[in-house]
């Protein structure tokens, strides 16, 4: 297993700097002059030519793609054109509040979605499967910055009891998470509900309930093992994505995360910051996948003797 | 199961129109203004006196509003400026400022100076000036500041400074660049802000974070919050509290007690952010928002409006290079006859705006206001003949290009689609990042018209059309729309010389401008001001015409 873990952590090296090559080389493709953007518009040509030659954007691509890759090798992140200040500290106080946002609304779509889905499979023909369903799809189909504001609007500006915006108390965090999350508990719900009516019919479930065993232990120790490992994906996927930034979120409520200064970044063409921001959350990312397939040999024994047989 | 999917979609999309026509709703004021229309009429403008005293007895909080907040550096530049100006000018002193924009030029930290030639101007500092540090600022620390911008390089106008040179402890000179343009004196010592050197190198993160200076306030330890927000205290080393009789701009007075500035950048929190009292007043409320602030709103008990035309004008360049077909003369003409400069100001964002008829705006020292004579009014009929007798006469395919930052720009270029659409002219809006824009914007084959906004704190709005039109300055030898005239460089250049910069001279240039049809004004947008009129009384604003809270007036009952 830990042969395994250490395979993981070496090919991670390679989709990091194979990341990097990306980012940077799209970047530098986009149209756009930092330097025009840093010193606006009323900046002379030999004023832009010496900020470009001191921010190193006028050498060739090659010669700034091979001191790009250097830096990370050497965890240099470099300054953000646009403030001067290090990348890296600038992430790193953004970083815990996107990871904790990230954090909080998967765990309101995991407890709240799983269950719902679970109800619907075992009802499934019944009021419960319909209303989780309308449940779902209402999660999924409204869109997040409308719902957000909604909210807002209603809990804050029209019965004044939650705050709309910042990050001062814990008050402050009920919005944020609960309408980013609406959305992941409809298809945590969904993929839920469809892995476990794959798994409900299976011969060794039969066999559980003619066995007579109780309708609790067949669900949650025969049947919701096995229909986990979609689900699993599916919230690796949505952490790794949020850890990216809601950018939605952020911008509403006003908690400047990642998203919103990479955002920022790229409006101004602060390469620096992008690429930079990009291939950190290339590794988090990366982790992220890591501790998705660690958690499916936990789950499943037959996953675990693949890892521990490569 | 089918039923009820297709009863819950259609329930859903019912009530998110519903809930968005509610939203978007703001009902009718008393004078019948609707939809989010800027009631000029019914705008309280009696705020609009700029504070002219210290109070005896301070407010004790303002809680204000910022678009963003990431960086305190004194030494950003006009970047740093635009993003937090008004909060910049509580921390940081400059030599002299502006009783608000083209107001008259003031003391600040500069007691006197004397002026030998365009190019020199012997200073002198007023003694007993320190930082919230208890650091003293001296000539040196002038010196080391200009500097620090000049290495930086992210303020153009330090490069107008040739050197500095420490006379004494309080004296010193600035030396300009040979031949410098009108007001780079009034302009230099109104843009730097000016910090101790050893306090600026003493600070662990360059005052990123934690800036030292002379200012009436100071951060208060700890509150800094890149993204968030901070707090500003009063600076209890202010070197000025102690002598009232130097107190003369709103940027050095100590009106309140503490200034809470919270970042909010999406302009419906804004709003809400107002109607739950989290913040005291906002320039950055959308234009359908303002009703409910103005008589007859929602909000109107507590709050109000106060709007000023602001001092950038939104004017149409014409791409005037050969690749453009708005290299012809007789078809500019048309399209400045065919525009209605009147409609665009009453339509974009809510209306109320000013029409401009020149880059830059009334308030310059050296505007004329004839030359609104020479812009031409709206007539289509003679713009139609105009078209036929240009290279054009079945009409053409142009492209209008403009950035996103301002919205009101594309809604700009939707007018004009219309207007210009009975000449026969198809216009093509192109609306784009700002980075992409300032690119294209330099390409002559990209486009055929953009919306130029353009303004200059030096007080002179020869300055402002030096950027445009002086070809020295945008260093191809053309303006910005790719004008190549002899004539034209010789009259702006002559106008831009502080030696020769007379009214003739900018009346001059610009009736030549007008006489070729380069440039079309527009209108000037309308700044509207949301404040707590029970806290608030009077605005006091900085050079640029921003708001600095200190400088206020406040209801201290």
């Amino acid at each position: 297993m830990w042969r395994y873990i250490l395979k993981r952590l070496g090919m991670m090296i390679f989709v990091v700097l194979g990341v990097a090559i990306v980012i940077f080389s799209i970047l530098y493709f986009v149209p756009g002059d930092p330097a025009q953007i840093i010193l606006g518009s009323t900046a002379t040509p030999e004023q832009l030519a010496a900020k470009r030659a001191e921010l190193g954007i006028d050498k060739p691509f090659l010669v700034q793609l091979g001191n790009f890759l250097l830096d990370i090798i050497h965890l240099d992140f470099g300054d953000s054109y646009m403030y001067g200040t290090p990348v890296i500290d600038e992430l790193m106080v953004r970083l815990p509040r996107t990871f904790l946002l990230a954090f909080l609304t998967i765990v309101v779509q995991t407890i709240i979605g799983i269950p719902l889905g679970i109800t619907a499979a075992v009802h499934a023909g019944k009021w419960q499967d319909s209303t989780s369903i309308v449940i779902s799809l209402i999660g999924i189909a409204i869109p997040s910055f409308w719902l957000s504001l909604m909210a807002v609007l209603i809990f804050s500006v029209k019965l004044r009891w939650l705050p709309a915006f910042g990050i001062d108390g814990w008050q402050n965090w009920i919005l944020p998470v609960l309408t980013g999350a609406l959305a992941g508990i409809g298809m945590n719900a969904r993929q839920t509900r469809a892995a476990m009516l794959d798994v409900i019919h299976s011969d060794y479930v039969t066999t559980a309930k003619a066995k007579g065993l109780n309708e609790h232990d067949v669900t949650y120790k025969h049947a919701l093992p096995n229909a986990l490992i979609p689900v699993i994906t599916m919230i690796g996927g949505s952490f790794a994505m949020a850890l990216g930034g809601a950018i939605v979120t952020e911008a509403v409520f006003v908690m400047p995360g990642v998203g919103l200064y990479m955002t920022n970044a790229i409006s101004n063409l602060d390469y620096v910051a992008v690429r930079s921001s990009v291939v950190i959350l290339s590794v988090f990312f990366s982790l992220i996948m890591l501790i998705t397939d660690l958690i499916y040999a936990f789950v499943d024994p037959r996953i675990k003797a693949q890892y521990i047989g490569r | 199961m089918r039923k009820m999917k297709k009863f819950a979609s259609v329930a859903l999309a019912s009530a998110m129109v519903f809930s968005l026509v509610a939203c978007g709703s703001s009902g009718t004021d008393s004078t019948g203004a609707a939809n989010g229309a800027v009631d000029t009429a019914n705008q309280d403008t009696t705020v609009a006196e700029q504070t002219t005293a210290q109070a005896d007895v301070k407010a004790t909080k303002v809680t204000v509003q910022l678009n963003s907040l990431d960086d305190l550096n004194p030494f950003l530049g006009d970047y740093g400026e635009t993003i937090s100006g008004t909060v910049r000018d509580e921390i940081f002193q400059k030599l002299m400022n502006r009783d608000g924009f083209g107001g008259e030029l003031k003391p600040v930290l500069m007691e006197s100076y004397e002026k030998e030639s365009e190019e020199v101007y012997h200073c002198k500092l007023y003694d007993g000036i320190v930082d919230s540090a208890g650091n003293s600022i001296t000539a040196s620390d002038v010196k080391f500041s200009i500097e620090e911008y000049q290495r930086q390089g992210l303020m153009n106008d330090a490069n107008n400074v040739k050197e500095v040179i420490v006379d004494s402890d309080l004296e010193f000179t600035l030396v300009f660049n040979d031949n410098p343009s009108a007001n780079t004196f009034e302009g230099a010592v109104c843009a730097f802000n000016i910090v101790s050197e050893e306090s600026f190198n003493a600070s662990p993160d360059k005052m990123v974070t934690t800036p030292i200076a002379s200012g009436p306030y100071k951060v208060e330890e700890g509150s800094f919050s890149s993204g968030i927000g901070m707090t500003l205290v009063l600076n209890e080393n202010y070197w000025e509290a102690d002598r009232p009789e130097l107190i003369d701009l709103p940027v050095e007075m100590q009106n309140v007690e503490v200034i809470d500035c919270k970042v909010i950048s999406e302009s419906s929190q804004i709003t809400m952010a107002l109607q739950t009292d989290t913040i005291d007043y906002s320039e950055s409320v959308s234009a359908q928002d303002l009703v409910n602030f103005q008589d007859g709103g929602a909000y109107a008990e507590k709050y109000n409006v106060y709007s000023s035309a602001k001092n950038n004008a939104n004017v149409l360049a014409f791409n005037s290079s050969e690749e453009s077909p708005l290299h012809d003369p007789k078809l500019r003409e048309a399209i400045m006859y065919a525009i209605d400069s009147d409609f665009i100001a009453s339509a974009i964002n809510g209306g109320g705006n000013v029409v401009s008829y020149v880059l830059g705006g009334p308030n310059y020292d050296d505007y004329n206001s004839e030359w609104e004579n020479l812009v031409p009014e709206y007539n289509l009929e003679k713009a139609k003949e105009l078209m036929a007798e240009s290279e054009y006469p079945d009409g053409v395919e142009l492209t209008l290009i403009c950035h996103t930052l301002d919205p009101a720009l594309a809604d700009i270029g939707e007018i004009l689609l219309e207007e210009l659409a009975p000449l026969g002219i198809t216009l093509n809006v192109s609306s784009m990042e700002l980075g992409t824009y300032l690119t294209y914007e330099s390409d002559p084959t990209k486009w055929d018209f953009t919306i130029a906004n353009f303004s200059n704190p030096s007080g002179a709005i020869v300055n402002v059309w030096g950027i445009y039109f002086d070809g020295s300055k945008t260093g191809t030898g053309l303006t910005k729309n790719f004008v190549d005239d002899s004539k034209l460089q010789e009259l702006i250049q002559t106008a831009e010389l502080a030696e020769t910069h007379t009214q003739d001279n900018v009346d001059a240039a610009w009736e030549y401008i007008m006489e070729n049809h380069w440039v079309y004004g527009l209108f000037l947008p309308l700044q509207n001001y949301v404040y707590n009129s029970e806290l608030i009384t009077a605005f006091g604003f900085n050079n640029t015409g921003s708001v600095v809270p200190g400088g206020c007036t406040y209801n201290v009952q």
